[in-house]
């Protein structure tokens, strides 16, 4: 009878303890589960001062209007493309001291000083915080002087700024400077330009998050999904026909045009401030009531 | 006479559209783009050698000059000692002018295993070494070292006077297939070479070079989740190649700074290779439709 009752307790305090180790185990799984989603955040990741309103202006201001933080991030330093008296794609007043009808390159720095202020305010109209990565671009204006990066004249303008963007995808400490904007933003969803569909920089800011985002899910950073725009070889012929470009992620911006064109309108050095003109002229740039994109990588499921 | 007059014109017509519509056909010749010497046999050996033994032209092209990426004494994959003069088990970056050399009588030995015609185009890579220096592009020290050769292969793709080097080779060879490696799906030079040829091959048909199918290999994005799942990166030509795996592998054995002529191990151990029978790719591009 004794040995029963014992055998009774000890069975009772056995399943006792699996009870306690299992709840433990579960409440851990669940925690280490709730440690690892991404933030209600949305980071899209432009190459040059205005590209964030150009690719994903109305899906970055939809976000953020339903209380996603935004964070709006110009990866180049824009040392070139920036004109004076007149802009690139119109002749409008906005942008000119002396009336004059031809344009001029602005310097570098100069370049840099106005189309920083030009992003900072286009952020501010979305709500939202914009982060300078600071990698160069292959380019400097110097008057009317071109000079490429990896010429001597280059090296001795001594432009600031981290490595040109597309040799910097080689190097690990240049990823690691995305790869830790995705630790401090955890963001569920990330846009980029397309991958191999597009000039040089925007290539090469694309493959930079490409690289920082594989990493960062390597070493278990919370990071919910990669988009990208649709362009270049998945506008061509073959991947039109056979699906390949097919966008699989569309979102109705109807609602936030106003928002996307008010901040493209700060823009002025680029677009006079004449943001949806500039954008529709464009035959590359999104579809303006619905922005379409392919979906790269998805770390939700 | 009017009607005479009226015949006459139109066989002329006739005659010239048959001769404009001749002069569109793209030569029976097939062209791999190649970032490094070795690529050709790395993306498209096997396609290469049985397009070859069809009859068709070979056109092997390394579009960097390699100037970094051999070592002496010991090959970056294999334990072999084919490599070697003082049997050391280390190895050492060799210099980049010195890489360059190595690596051409390499790649040219690898293209005649083909029969194929070699062409360096001599864009320069994004390092050199020197010693067991690594000097980078855009340095100082990279200008001082003063190596030959072009713009860096990406920074190129910006520059029409680079792009055109590409378009002349088109319009030389007139290729009906050209393979590249994936666009934006790769380490920095691959992608530089593929994005260069693209915009090459899009301006030959715009000027109305006859050009036909540009193919791309399956790598990065393509072969994540996303792509896979929903179709995005299943390849649309499949060769097989197996028939021309010996030639394929007696040339890739000719880099034995890379593989220590032990190529297909080499290709094997790396899983963003082809598969070895089956090589398969995407077209890009469709001229001929």
């Amino acid at each position: 009878m004794k040995t029963i009752t014992h055998k009774r307790k000890s069975s009772f305090l056995h399943g006792l303890l699996i009870t306690c180790i299992s709840i433990l185990v579960f409440t851990s799984i669940l925690s280490a589960k709730v440690k690892q989603l991404p933030q209600k955040c949305i980071l899209v990741f432009g190459a040059h001062a205005d590209d964030v309103d150009e690719m994903a202006g109305g899906t970055f201001a939809k976000y953020t209007a339903n209380g996603y933080q935004g964070v709006y991030v110009c990866v180049t330093n824009n040392l070139a493309g920036c004109n004076l008296e007149c802009t690139p794609f119109f002749d409008g007043p906005k942008f000119t001291v002396s009336d004059s009808p031809n344009k001029y390159p602005v310097e570098g720095i100069e370049t840099n000083q106005i189309r920083s202020e030009e992003a900072k305010a286009a952020a501010a109209v979305y709500g939202s915080i914009p982060v300078f990565l600071d990698f160069c671009e292959p380019e400097v204006f110097f008057g009317r002087k071109i000079i490429i990066y990896g010429s001597q004249d280059f090296l001795d303008y001594d432009a600031p700024g981290r490595r040109q963007i597309n040799l910097a995808t080689r190097y690990s400490a240049d990823v690691n400077v995305v790869y830790e904007m995705l630790k401090k933003y955890q963001p569920e969803i990330v846009i980029i330009h397309t991958l191999g569909g597009e000039k040089l920089d925007h290539e090469g800011a694309a493959y930079m998050m490409y690289l920082a985002f594989k990493k960062a899910i390597d070493n278990k950073i919370p990071v919910g999904k990669l988009w990208m725009t649709v362009n270049g070889w998945l506008l061509d012929y073959p991947s039109n026909k056979n699906g390949r470009g097919k966008p699989d992620v569309r979102i109705d911006v109807r609602d936030y045009l106003k928002t996307k064109y008010e901040a493209l309108d700060k823009h002025v050095s680029q677009n006079g401030g004449f943001g949806r003109e500039y954008v529709m002229d464009d035959g590359d740039q999104p579809k303006e009531v619905i922005e379409e994109f392919i979906t790269v990588v998805d770390n939700t499921r | 006479m009017n009607k005479i007059l009226i015949l006459s014109y139109l066989l002329l017509f006739i005659e010239g559209s048959v001769l404009s519509q001749a002069k569109e056909t793209p030569d029976k010749c097939i062209l791999v783009f190649g970032a490094h010497a070795d690529d050709v046999d790395e993306i498209a050996g096997g396609t290469f050698a049985k397009y070859i033994a069809s009859g068709y032209k070979g056109v092997y092209v390394s579009v960097t000059n390699n100037l970094a990426g051999c070592n002496i004494e010991k090959t970056p994959y294999s334990k072999g000692p084919r490599f070697t003069v003082s049997d050391s088990p280390f190895k050492y970056p060799c210099d980049g002018l010195e890489t360059n050399q190595i690596r051409s009588v390499e790649a040219r030995a690898a293209a005649a295993v083909y029969g194929a015609e070699i062409e360096f185009l001599d864009f320069c890579e994004p390092e050199v070494y020197f010693g067991r220096k690594v000097i980078i592009y855009g340095t100082q020290d990279f200008l001082d070292y003063n190596p030959p050769g072009r713009r860096q292969i990406n920074l190129a793709t910006r520059y029409s006077e680079d792009v055109n080097v590409v378009f002349e080779l088109l319009k030389k060879y007139k290729p009906e297939i050209v393979i590249i490696h994936t666009l934006g799906g790769e380490k920095l030079d691959h992608e530089g070479s593929a994005y260069m040829m693209y915009l090459a091959f899009t301006r030959a048909i715009a000027r109305n070079i006859p050009v036909g199918k540009l193919w791309m290999t399956v790598n990065g994005w393509l072969l994540d989740n996303p792509a896979q799942s929903n179709g995005k990166g299943k390849p649309d030509i499949q060769i097989n190649v197996r028939d021309h795996l010996k030639i394929k592998y007696e040339a890739l054995n000719k880099h034995l700074s890379q593989n220590g002529g032990a190529g297909r191990e080499y290709v094997m151990n790396n899983k963003t290779q082809p598969k070895e029978v089956i090589e398969e790719f995407m077209t890009v591009i469709d001229n001929t439709k």
